[in-house]
């Protein structure tokens, strides 16, 4: 596959990292969520909490998972730095496939724990050790797609073996920083 | 009694950084410890249909 004119690996990239930023402040609300439906007293907080985490799981988390894995792959494809051939971007590709299914995993228990709230009060300690659950996974999600941007910024050095062999076979020049 | 001939060494711009080699070490214990804590609190309760 050819690189990208211009314009288009910049808008490629342009959309890349609004979703994933937009993955990121999403997870980090949905953390919000989880620890006010845990530690709060109030019931209508808590149902309320707990409602508004599957929506925003379904309605934008999941959506813009996806989207930054599409985009990631194809943006990849479409420019000098290629899917496989820096250890940066196969680094990247691993957190966000990883990511992608652990989420959708776990949106069960989500829509478990709505389910539960919209019935009845959960703020008796029921369901605690899944409540808990989703702020450990929400939490891990947060790191995890704060380590992608970085690497996004810093990109390491690191070339693969295949990266190398593509490099001899067909010299192209330094990849531009955007 | 001379010992077999040395090992080609591998420049050092073709082997993986180090980053890669920590990262990779990293992510398999992590693996590891989640694994682990799943199975030890009832294997995937709530996660499956």
């Amino acid at each position: 596959m050819s690189a990208f004119p211009a314009w288009l690996r910049k808008a490629a990239l342009t959309v890349h990292v609004t979703a994933s930023l937009g993955w990121l402040g999403a997870v980090a609300a949905f953390l919000a969520l989880a620890v006010a439906g845990l530690v709060s007293s109030a019931p209508q907080t808590v149902r309320g909490a707990y409602v508004a985490m599957e929506l925003t799981g379904w309605a934008v988390i999941v959506p813009l998972a996806g989207l930054t894995l599409v985009t990631g792959v194809v943006q990849s494809l479409g420019t000098v730095w290629g899917l496989w051939r820096h250890y940066w971007v196969i680094a990247k590709l691993l957190i966000t496939v990883l990511a992608t299914v652990l989420l959708l995993v776990h949106m069960q228990p989500a829509g478990h724990l709505a389910d539960a709230a919209a019935r009845a009060s959960l703020a008796g300690g029921e369901l605690e050790g899944m409540r808990i659950q989703l702020i450990a996974d929400a939490a891990a999600a947060v790191v995890a797609l704060v380590t992608a941007a970085a690497l996004s910024v810093f990109k390491p050095r690191g070339m693969t073996r295949y990266g190398r062999r593509r490099q001899r076979e067909r010299p192209l020049p330094r990849p531009a920083t955007p | 009694m001379s010992g077999s001939p040395p090992r080609p060494e591998v420049p050092d711009d073709e082997r993986a950084p180090r980053w890669v080699k920590v990262s990779a070490t990293v992510a398999v214990v992590l693996v590891a410890v989640f694994v682990i804590v799943h199975l030890a609190g009832g294997g995937m309760a709530g996660h499956t249909p």
